[in-house]
């Protein structure tokens, strides 16, 4: 099976690289090696952090951490007490993982002092693991860490109609629209860590909601940038599966997560437990959710229907086999069961069917409804896996990143062609796909191009000519981006998305691709 | 390697210009092969408009623009209709579900269907299983919405069947009477048929649940609740009409897509002055409704022989939300209208 050979090469790969990859590869925010008291780490010193001139100045954000640090300059040490004191945010120029400032002595005013300058910005490809709430937000008082982003963004998609679908839903996709709008605060002491955000959009009519709420034991791991040893989420929290869904909306370049993974999951938090962390190369994260992934859709119900929990995880590594080449990587599952609802019970009713259509009530017209008893609600099982790949190389342009993902799942699409075994009678298999490339043009520009593929139903039959013939329904999407940015402050991106589907008809009758590419300008901006 | 005599500053900098500009290159060159390798890409792609403008939608069928292809009706070319019928061949506006059905020769795939002097385009979708009863022809089955606005009178639906090479045979047309909105006794088809001789209608453009009422010469109510007027003592009963209004329409806010109430008299009414109300019994959560009340008579046409319908007077409105009054109103006065 081809994607297992590639996982065997690629966890050889990792294998014999000895370094520990200083970058999380889980999906949270990671806090620096802690010092037990904040304020009297040590500048410059490995495993510490810097700590802010002032914890209620508000700084102008930095880089957030950079992707990879040397493991070298991490010497290992125990892990420090337990502190109450919380760990701040570093403040501009002095986040987590990057140089620290050296005191200049005063020269000349031909030659003043040069600020610390700002860490490259490698945000774009940092995972969530150095996401830039704890290493570039504001540090606030009692050490709440703020940070946020605007998405703002144009579409016009070739399916736009001046109409009104049925249910008075319109057609119209040529639209400006807040896509996300966050903020987040973050607080972390030693042992702990607890974060809230919220997310206000308009994309389908203005809406607020919850988006991570959540609390953490964490057991640190004392080396600089590394991930905890283990952290303990409780909460709403990102759903451990693959890459896409734990890579931070404010950090990806594509306008959203590839179709498949939208199909397998709606949205990317859930509520339940997670254990996650790190040793070394190898990354693990495993929760037990509840299954109902939220969705910033409004009136989407997100109540877990049955008791039956998903069980979902991912293994992986995540190593810098040289200096200029960083390698992750993993597999992930999910098993759960699904739910089938079942109907409420009716009362009895008549029917009129204009048989002869000639807007009067005659003879034979009427049919009657009969009361229908209530039916009961049933569980199917589901299932889901997964293997990622993600490999990142350094050069003088720029960073170039290659990534790509699979899935092969059964009764698992929740977003898009909902599965339902109950109601379709047989179970439905879903294979999706992508590949992705991005290179950055120096710290100002950025190009990319991901190919993604997702098959709702392996199984699925057209009928022609009274005929049952074998159906593709595989969606595939192209989408080129183009973008220029100011680092860490505001980037305009432009991505086109060529999608060829099935979902028209041809001349014939022939299930064809359907008309519906989209170009987005998005214009996101830092808080 | 440095220059002779170039400092290194200068050297630092020409190298950043230069790597600047291979950048700038790389970029513009990756941006082109971007846009050259999704261009045949982004130019594929079947439209599939919703066509609500149309004159006839043709449910889970694909519209295309341009004429129905094949050959006129009367033409013997193959795939050919061989069977097409609808239990009525009475169109009325707005009307949805209307079933037409039929037969095909065995090689046809796909079906098209418009009408053949309305609208910008036609519809496809797939024939049917085959019948063994009729030597392995398909059927097929059109389930069909028609516009709100089409021209009343006589229409042919024409089909057409399509094979797998995506050639059209001949045509067949069934003619379809589309009614007016205001019922005219089919006259508008068949010309030995007369309009009524009065109609008042009362029209408004949202959901809301709005009531024509009418008060007759000696102040009778004719509303939705009682719906037809009453011929006074001593008339004679056959030469002057009884008017009835034909439906109440988004009653209790269950919206029929109609918005439109008529009281019809098939005769002359009894003379006197008629008082035209629009009463909004329920705003049903809608904004201000802007209604259109009329009087439509029927007339000699150029003719002289036939009679059609002229609308003789017209009047529109607006009413707010907080003037629904549940029918405790008579609601606002709209016309008045004398019969001799």
């Amino acid at each position: 099976m081809r994607p297992t050979v590639a996982l065997c090469t690629f966890f050889a790969l990792a294998a014999t690289s000895g370094t520990a990859f200083a970058q999380g590869a889980d999906d949270d925010l990671e806090i620096p090696a802690a010092p037990a008291d904040a304020g009297a780490a040590t500048p410059g010193a490995p495993g510490r952090v810097a700590p802010p001139p002032s914890t209620s100045a508000i700084a102008p954000t930095a880089a957030p951490l950079p992707t990879a640090p040397s493991s070298a300059s991490g010497a290992s040490s125990p892990p420090p007490p337990p502190s109450e004191k919380p760990l701040v945010a570093p403040a501009a120029g002095a986040q987590a993982g990057a140089v620290e400032p050296v005191p200049v002595p005063p020269t000349s005013s031909v030659n003043p002092p040069k600020a610390p300058e700002p860490a490259a910005d490698t945000s774009s490809f940092a995972r969530a693991g150095s996401e830039p709430s704890l290493t570039s937000g504001v540090t606030g008082p009692l050490g709440l860490v703020f940070s946020g982003y605007v998405q703002g963004q144009y579409e016009t998609n070739q399916m736009s109609q001046d109409q009104l679908l049925q249910g008075q839903v319109p057609a119209n996709l040529d639209r400006f629209l807040v896509r996300r709008g966050r903020l987040r605060i973050d607080r972390a002491w030693q042992w702990a860590q607890t974060t809230l955000e919220i997310d206000g959009n308009t994309t389908r009519g203005a809406t607020f909601g919850l988006r991570r709420a959540e609390a953490s034991f964490v057991y640190r791991n004392p080396e600089k940038g590394a991930p905890p040893f283990v952290r303990v989420t409780a909460g709403l929290s990102e759903i451990p599966f693959g890459y896409e869904m734990t890579d931070s909306s404010r950090s990806r370049y594509f306008m959203e997560r590839s179709q498949a993974s939208l199909a397998l999951f709606p949205g990317e938090p859930d509520v339940g437990v997670r254990v996650s962390g790190g040793l070394g190369f190898f990354r693990y994260s495993l929760a037990y959710l509840n299954g109902e992934p939220f969705d910033d859709r409004p009136g989407r119900s997100v109540r877990d229907p049955n008791a039956a929990k998903d069980f979902v995880g991912r293994l992986g590594v995540d190593t810098k086999p040289r200096e200029d080449l960083h390698v992750s990587g993993g597999v992930s599952f999910l098993s759960g069961r699904g739910f089938h609802p079942g109907k409420d019970a009716t009362k009895a009713g008549v029917v009129w069917r204009d048989l002869n259509e000639n807007d009067v009530l005659d003879a034979g017209e009427l049919t009657a409804v009969p009361a229908a008893a209530a039916t009961p609600s049933e569980s199917f099982g589901r299932f889901a896996i997964g293997a990622d790949l993600q490999l990142a190389f350094t050069s003088k342009l720029g960073e170039s990143r290659l990534y790509g993902e699979l899935f092969v799942a059964q009764n698992a699409d929740r977003g898009l062609f909902v599965a339902d075994p109950i109601a379709s009678g047989s179970d439905v298999r879903h294979l999706g796909y992508y590949v992705a490339f991005l290179q950055e043009i120096t710290r100002w520009g950025i190009v990319g191009f991901r190919m993604d593929v997702y098959d709702p139903d392996a199984d699925l039959f057209d009928t022609r000519v009274g005929k049952r013939v074998p159906q593709s329904a595989t969606i595939r999407t192209y989408s080129p981006l183009v973008g220029v940015k100011l680092p860490d402050r505001l980037r305009v991106i432009v991505q086109y998305d060529a999608i060829v589907d099935s979902l028209a008809r041809d001349g014939l009758g022939v299930p064809t691709d359907l008309a519906n590419d989209q170009l987005t300008l998005r214009v996101q901006g830092e808080l | 390697m440095n220059a002779p005599f170039e400092s290194r500053a200068s050297y630092k900098d020409r190298t950043n210009r230069t790597r600047h500009r291979v950048g700038r290159a790389a970029f513009g060159a990756a941006l082109v092969a971007a846009i050259a390798a999704l261009v045949p890409i982004a130019c594929s792609g079947e439209k599939m408009p919703l066509a609500l403008g149309e004159p006839i939608r043709i449910r889970g069928g694909a519209f295309k623009e341009g004429p129905l292809p094949g050959d006129p009706p009367g033409a013997t070319t193959r795939p050919e209709i061989t069977a097409y019928e609808s239990a009525s061949t009475v169109v009325r506006l707005g009307q949805s579900g209307k079933i037409v059905l039929g037969r095909a020769s065995p090689e046809a795939v796909a079906v098209g269907i418009a009408f053949a002097d309305l609208g910008t385009g036609h519809w496809i979708f797939p024939a049917g299983a085959s019948d063994p009863l009729t030597m392995g022809e398909l059927g097929w089955q059109a389930e069909c919405d028609f516009g709100i606005d089409l021209p009343p009178g006589p229409h042919p639906l024409r089909v057409v069947a399509i094979d797998a090479n995506g050639r059209a045979g001949a045509q067949r047309d069934l003619t379809v009477c589309v009614t007016p909105a205001i019922g005219d006794n089919l006259a508008a088809c068949d010309k030995t048929r007369t309009p009524p001789a009065v109609a008042i209608s009362l029209a408004w453009d949202l959901g809301a649940d709005l009531d024509l009422v009418v008060v007759d010469p000696q102040g009778r109510v004719i509303d939705a609740k009682h719906p037809r007027s009453v011929a006074d003592a001593g008339t004679d009963a056959g030469a002057l009409s009884i008017g009835a209004i034909d439906r109440d329409s988004n009653a209790s806010c269950r919206v029929d897509a109609l918005a439109r109430e008529t009281l019809v008299f098939q005769k002359p009414p009894p003379p006197g002055s008629y008082f035209v109300y629009a009463n909004l019994f329920d705003a049903c959560g809608k904004g201000a409704v802007h209604f259109r009340a009329s009087l439509v008579e029927a007339q000699l046409a150029p003719d002289g022989k036939t009679q059609v319908q002229v609308e003789t007077l017209a009047k529109t409105g607006t009413l707010l939300p907080t003037e629904a009054n549940g029918g405790a109103r008579l609601g606002t006065f709209v016309l008045e209208i004398p019969f001799p």
